[in-house]
């Protein structure tokens, strides 16, 4: 009896010491609700999205990020653990709000070291489960945010934005 | 299992050994084993660290050669790269694994986005070549890096295929309508870690084995000394005794349990030999009745026996002409002769008292062989002191008759014996006994009378009975 009680209480303890999976998320119902770092319907195509129209979400948490400056005045956003941003993909500017559109998803979880430089990214289709992108068909692309490119205020500085295209802060 | 070897398979010199060598054998064997295993994976793992750190350098060179549309710059980069290291293949495939820089297929493309002919068409390229690997497949399919170890018998090679994406800064001279832009095959010769790897199981399978070796021997040797030599020791003294040889020792100097053991060998041997001593001093009686195992209390039975009493004539006047030496050796002589004729005859010594002895028979036939044993006790004084009136004799008597055997005395000191009337007239024949004779009661005569010839007496008067007693002498058994 006692053999079984230790064996049961090792087997306890193994396995609330167990890893549980990381990165799991679940669309907040109530996103829409949050507020839009970037106010204007994005129409321009991009890499990756194609010729899309696209909204994008924040969380409260994704409004608090922090922008350091150097001697030399170079700032540095970094979007602080928890943040949530949601991009709503419409492949036609009619359907914006009116039907269920593609999402793309980047949450900061600091936390985990499955996280691609801090980020987590999902992507939803429509009537589809949500699936996390571990490679770099993300990080790929976003990447290059942190340097000058060619789309939406062009991050001519080459500020790092903490792999973030647009920004609420000038 | 008296006085037999066990096996060798059974034996503790086989099986002690054989757990503590598993043991070793295990142990070490597991820890050189992750020891060897951890240090292989971190060679090789820092090998994979290391092509990966090369291929993010080579990645971001290309990137950045790429941008201001000086992809000739990135080729001589990968001729380099490739000089600097023989071994080593840097290559860069279009998603569509035609090999760049092959033609000027993406040199026009860029011309067409820009609307312009920025870039002239080149007149050289590298050779045509189209990958359909299946690192490449599943890099353009998983937009993901694929790391391949192409481990052969003879060419061991780690091969990285890095995605270069259509980023945003790249879309405007190559369009938007992909999202990759190629894939960098780097493919480096991995055959000298594998041959470190490999030197290092051998030589560690090598230490395991001399390790694995001299423990084996120290143990095998350290358990032969200390455990089973002693044990042996041990085994071959108990034998002995078992043997009836209680001088012997269990010479074990060691001072740990087997010499404990050997310590408590050693004592009991010597209270065998204390016992085996006592034994001769009480006649078979007493020695079976403890043997039986039973309470030995005071207090007896009746039972039929058969007495015989036996005194030397003439050993006053003998032991007085002698050393008292010599006197006691020649009474052990004939104590010892009589004692051993009454063995012979199944009879049992009950006592010596000085020159006399007292036997008991019992059992089927016991009167004819205490006749017998008298007959031969008195034959064997003739042939050994002669039959004159000075030389020493013997008077026998015998009697059967119911008497009590059983302990008598006290609780502390107890006498197995026999008492009785039938045992005091037994006494009495014998002191009316003359030199060399043989007196029988009238009961042991009648028991025997068809087997003996005697000479037939008028009745006695003995002390203790009121009535006369009819005796016959032994002439001789028929």
């Amino acid at each position: 009896m006692r053999s079984y009680l230790t064996a049961v209480c090792i087997v306890t303890l193994f396995l609330s010491c167990s890893t549980r999976e990381e990165g799991g998320f679940t669309v907040p119902p109530d996103y829409r609700s949050w507020g839009k770092p970037v106010k204007k319907l994005l129409d321009y195509p991009v890499p990756g999205h194609g010729p899309t129209f696209r909204v994008i979400y924040a969380n409260k948490t994704a409004f608090t990020a922090s922008v350091a400056k150097n001697q030399t005045g170079t700032a540095r956003i970094t979007m602080p653990d928890g943040s949530i941003i949601i991009k709503e993909i419409y492949k036609k500017k009619g359907d914006v709000n009116k039907k269920e559109p593609e999402l793309t998803i980047m949450v900061k979880n600091l936390k985990s070291k499955l996280s691609l430089h801090g980020w987590f990214y999902y992507v939803k289709h429509p009537g589809k489960p949500i699936t996390r992108i571990d490679g770099r068909l993300c990080i790929g692309c976003h990447e290059a945010a942190n340097e000058p490119h060619p789309y939406f205020d062009k991050n001519a500085k080459g500020i790092f934005r903490d792999y973030l295209f647009t920004s609420y802060i000038k | 299992m008296e006085g037999k070897r066990v096996s060798f398979f059974n034996s503790i010199s086989f099986k002690v050994p054989v757990i503590i060598v598993g043991i070793i054998l295990i142990g070490i064997g597991l820890t050189i084993a992750y020891y060897l295993r951890s240090q292989n994976a971190t060679i090789i793992g820092a090998k994979e660290d290391e092509i990966r750190q090369e291929a993010n350098i080579i990645y971001r060179a290309i990137k950045n050669n790429m941008l201001p549309g000086e992809a000739p710059i990135a080729v001589e980069l990968f001729k380099d790269f490739t000089q600097a290291n023989f071994a080593s293949e840097i290559k860069l495939y279009r998603a569509s694994g035609v090999a760049a820089f092959s033609d000027n297929a993406t040199l026009m493309l860029v011309n067409e986005n820009l609307g312009t002919d920025k870039f002239e068409p080149k007149r050289s390229f590298i050779p045509y070549e189209k990958i359909d690997t299946p690192g490449f497949k599943s890099s353009v399919a998983q937009f993901n890096d694929i790391f391949v170890r192409d481990i052969g018998e003879r060419d061991k090679r780690l091969q990285i295929y890095k995605v270069l994406f259509n980023q945003p800064k790249c879309s405007r001279c190559h369009g938007l309508d992909h999202v990759i832009r190629g894939v960098l095959k780097i493919s480096t010769p991995v055959n000298d870690v594998y041959r470190k790897a490999q030197i290092n199981i051998l030589i560690s399978i090598a230490i395991y084995g001399i390790v694995v070796f001299i423990l084996t021997s120290v143990i095998i040797i350290f358990i032969r000394r200390v455990i089973i030599s002693p044990i042996f020791t041990i085994g071959d003294v108990v034998e002995k005794v078992g043997a009836g040889d209680f001088k012997i020792k269990a010479a074990v100097q060691y001072t740990d349990e087997i010499g404990l053991l050997a310590g408590r060998i050693n004592a009991m041997i010597d209270g065998l030999n204390e016992r085996f001593k006592l034994t001769k001093f009480v006649s078979k009686s007493t020695l079976a009745h403890v043997q039986a195992d039973e309470d030995i209390r005071l207090g007896g039975e009746k039972k039929n026996l058969t007495v015989l009493f036996t005194d030397i004539r003439s050993f006053t006047s003998f032991s007085e002409a002698r050393d008292p030496e010599e006197v006691m050796a020649v009474l052990n002589d004939v104590m010892n002769m009589q004692a051993g004729v009454v063995h012979r005859y199944g009879g049992d010594i009950d006592k010596f008292v000085g020159d006399e002895l007292m036997a008991v028979f019992e059992g089927g036939d016991m009167v004819y062989r205490a006749v017998k044993a008298a007959e031969d006790i008195r034959n064997n004084m003739i042939r050994i002191y002669g039959n004159t009136e000075a030389s020493m004799a013997v008077g026998i008597g015998i009697n059967t008759g119911e008497m009590i055997s059983g302990n008598m005395g006290s609780t502390e000191r107890i006498d197995r014996t026999v008492i009785g009337d039938a045992v005091n007239l037994g006494a009495r024949l014998v002191s009316v006994a003359g030199r060399n004779t043989i007196v029988l009661s009238e009961y042991s005569y009648s028991r025997v009378k068809n087997r003996v010839a005697v000479r037939e007496h008028d009745p006695i008067r003995v002390k203790g009975k009121n009535k006369p007693v009819k005796i016959y002498t032994l002439r001789r058994t028929l």
